[in-house]
C-alpha cells in the first residue's frame, strides 16, 4: 500500500478542493441518471397499460399460487428469486430482458412445460407479499388460488372427437369439481373451481393441447 | 530477570531494541489492522461463498424432491455436492434453512432485507404500512450505528469492484473521471420517485448486489443468466479505464441511503492530531476518494478500513461515540493525554508514545 497508485491526483485534489464548474458537473450527472433509467428502462406511462395489454388477449403471465391481481403484483414483487428457491417443482421461472419492462425478474409458469403442484412453498416464503400466503391443505383451494382458467377448445381435443381419452381428468387435483367427466370421457370445466395450476394442460397429449390455461385478469 | 517472570515490568523505561521492534511494525502496517481486513476479507468470501452455495442447495433440493437423478447427474459434481448432502437428512435440512441472498435473506424463519429493497417496495406497492417494511429492521439499526458498513463487508459487487480497482492499479491506468458526489442522492430520488409514479421497481435492476445475487440464481438454476451480467461488465470496465470505484462513490442509490442513515453513526474514524503528519497517505488509500486526515470524512466511509492500514503512523483510528459537534472527528494531542491520565492504567504511557513518535 505505501506504493502509490497512479491516477490518484486526481482523487487527492477530489477531495481536497473546491467543486468544478457547476454546469458540467450537472451534465455528467445527468448523463449517468438517464443512462439508469435507460437500462432499468424506466417508461413513462405506469402500469395501466401493461396491464391492459397483459390481460386483454389472455395471455398475461400465469403468475405462482397466491399471487394478488397482476397490476398489485408487479408493485410488490421485489424481484428476490425467493420462490424460484423455494419452489420443489422447479417449475417457476423468471422474465427476462425478452419480456416486457414492467414484469422483468418477476416469476411465471409454463403449465404445458412444466405445471405448478400446489405445495405452495412459493408463496410461504414470497417476503413482500406478492405472493399471499396459502395454506397447503387449504380445504377450497378455488377460492384462494386463480393463477388463470383452463379454456378447452373442443375442435381439437380427442374425447370430443370420438377418440376415448381422459388423462385431464385424472392430472385434475380437483377433479370432479373442476375438471369433470362427461359420458365418454368428454372433460367438462367449471371455471367457478379451477385455480389455473395447467396439470391437465401439461397432460393434454394434443399437440397442440386442447387445453389451455388463459390468464385474463381478476373479474 | 527471565522473561517469564508473573510480575509485570513497568513500561515506563522499554528496551531500545523494543521500541526500534515496535516502530517497525508500526511503520509497515499496524497488526490489529491487518487482522481486520483479514476478517473483512474472509466475511466478504463466506458472501459470495453463501450467494453461490445457496442457489446450489436449494436446486439440489428440489431436484432430490423430484427424484430427478439424472438432472442431478447432469447438473451437479456428485462427489461434491451429492457426496456431502445424499445420506445426511439432518444436513438436508440445514441446508434448506438458509434461503435468499442480500436482497432479502431467510435464515430459518427470520426474513432480513435491505433498506432500499423496501424503499423500492414502498415506492411501487404505495404502501407505507406493510410488514415486509420490518424485515430491514436488523439492517436498519446496524446502519444507524456503523455508518455504510454493508457495502465495505458485506456487498459482493464491492468486491468485484474492488478487483477492478487492483486491476486498475496493476495496469497503471491514469485516468479518473470524477462526478459530483450528489448522483448518487439524485438516483436514489429519483429512482424512488420513479418508482411511485409508474409502478416499477427501479433499484431491483440497477442495484449491483441484487443483480449479482440475481444472476448467480439464474445462472445456477437455468444455466443462462438476465442482462445484469451485461450492467455489471459495463460498471467494472468503466472503472477500471475511466473511473475509479464509479459506482459506489457516484451511482449507488443503495450507497446513497446508508450514506443517509449512517449521517450520525456511533463508530466513527478518528485522527491522532499528535501522530498525523498530513502526509495524504490516507488520502490516496481511499476507495472512495474521501479525506479520512482532514477528520471530516463524511458519511459516506463504507468502513473498509484501507486508510487505517495505509497509515504508518497509526493516526488513524475507529472509535465509539457520538457525532462531533463542530464536524472534525480529531483527538486533539491534549485531549488525548488528558483521557490517558484519568484512565485506570495508562497514565504512564504517554510520555513513551511521545517519545516513540518523536523519532519519526
Amino acid at each position: 500500500m505505501s506504493k502509490r497508485a497512479p491516477g490518484l491526483e486526481a482523487d487527492v485534489a477530489h477531495a481536497t478542493s473546491p467543486p468544478k464548474p457547476r454546469r458540467r458537473e450537472f451534465l455528467k450527472s445527468a448523463a449517468v441518471i438517464g443512462s439508469l433509467a435507460l437500462f432499468a428502462r424506466v417508461r413513462v406511462g405506469g402500469l395501466e397499460g401493461y396491464v391492459e395489454a397483459a390481460t386483454q388477449n389472455g395471455n398475461a403471465y400465469i403468475r405462482p399460487p397466491g399471487a394478488v391481481d397482476e397490476e398489485e403484483f408487479v408493485r410488490r414483487c421485489i424481484r428476490c428469486h425467493k420462490c424460484g428457491e423455494n419452489c420443489t417443482n422447479s417449475c417457476i421461472r423468471f422474465v427476462g430482458a425478452e419480456g416486457p419492462a414492467e414484469a422483468r425478474g418477476t416469476p411465471y409458469i409454463v403449465p404445458r412445460e412444466k405445471a405448478c403442484v400446489l405445495c405452495m412453498k412459493c408463496n410461504n416464503n414470497c417476503p413482500s407479499g406478492a405472493l399471499q400466503f396459502v395454506d397447503a391443505d387449504h380445504p377450497a383451494l378455488w377460492e384462494v388460488v386463480h393463477m388463470g382458467t383452463a379454456e378447452l377448445d373442443k375442435n381439437i381435443c380427442n374425447s370430443y372427437q370420438g377418440y376415448i381419452c381422459g388423462v385431464c381428468i385424472r392430472a385434475c387435483p380437483i377433479g370432479d369439481l373442476a375438471l369433470s367427466a362427461d359420458l365418454w370421457e368428454k372433460p367438462l370445466l367449471n371455471p367457478d373451481y379451477c385455480v389455473g395450476c395447467g396439470l391437465c394442460e401439461q397432460s393434454c397429449f394434443h399437440m397442440p393441447q386442447a387445453l389451455r390455461i388463459r390468464n385474463r385478469g381478476r373479474a | 530477570m527471565s522473561a517469564r517472570s508473573p510480575k509485570k515490568k513497568p513500561r515506563s523505561a522499554p528496551s531500545r531494541f523494543y521500541r526500534r521492534l515496535t516502530r517497525a511494525r508500526r511503520q509497515r502496517l499496524p497488526g490489529r489492522m491487518r487482522a481486520l481486513q483479514l476478517v473483512r476479507r474472509c466475511v466478504q468470501a463466506s458472501v459470495l461463498l453463501a450467494l453461490i452455495s445457496i442457489p446450489v442447495f436449494s436446486l439440489y433440493e428440489n431436484l432430490r424432491n423430484q427424484r430427478d437423478d439424472i438432472g442431478i447427474e447432469a447438473r451437479f459434481d456428485t462427489r461434491l455436492v451429492d457426496g456431502l448432502l445424499r445420506e445426511n437428512p439432518e444436513r438436508r435440512v440445514l441446508a434448506t434453512k438458509l434461503r435468499g441472498s442480500v436482497w432479502t435473506l431467510k435464515a430459518g424463519d427470520t426474513v432480513v432485507s435491505d433498506p432500499l429493497a423496501v424503499v423500492d417496495f414502498s415506492a411501487a406497492a404505495r404502501s407505507g404500512v406493510d410488514p415486509f417494511l420490518l424485515t430491514a429492521l436488523i439492517p436498519l439499526l446496524a446502519t444507524l450505528l456503523l455508518g455504510r458498513v454493508f457495502c465495505g463487508w458485506l456487498c459482493p459487487a464491492d468486491l468485484l469492484f474492488e478487483v477492478g480497482s487492483t486491476l486498475r492499479r496493476w495496469a497503471g491506468i491514469e485516468t479518473n473521471v470524477t462526478f459530483s458526489r450528489w448522483t448518487k442522492f439524485c438516483v436514489l430520488g429519483l429512482g424512488a420517485l420513479a418508482g411511485f409514479y409508474l409502478g416499477t421497481q427501479v433499484f431491483a435492476e440497477i442495484y449491483p448486489p441484487r443483480v449479482v445475487s440475481g444472476e448467480l440464481y439464474l445462472w445456477i438454476t437455468f444455466g443462462a443468466g438476465g442482462a445484469g451480467a451485461w450492467l455489471l461488465l459495463l460498471i467494472v470496465s468503466f472503472e477500471v479505464f475511466a473511473s475509479r470505484r464509479f459506482w459506489c462513490r457516484y451511482a449507488c442509490p443503495g450507497g446513497a441511503l446508508y450514506s443517509l442513515l449512517g449521517t450520525f453513526r456511533v463508530l466513527r474514524l478518528k485522527v491522532r492530531a499528535d501522530r498525523c503528519t498530513q502526509c495524504s497517505k490516507c488520502v490516496s488509500a481511499c476507495e472512495f476518494g474521501l479525506s479520512p486526515m482532514s477528520g471530516k470524512i463524511g458519511n459516506e466511509c463504507n468502513n473498509c478500513g484501507h486508510c487505517v492500514r495505509a497509515c504508518g503512523l497509526d493516526a488513524l483510528t475507529w472509535r465509539i461515540g457520538p457525532r462531533p459537534k463542530d464536524g472534525f472527528d480529531i483527538i486533539a494531542a491534549a485531549e488525548r493525554s488528558a483521557a490517558r491520565e484519568t484512565s485506570a492504567h495508562g497514565a504512564k504511557g504517554t510520555v513513551e508514545e511521545n517519545h516513540d513518535t518523536a523519532g519519526q
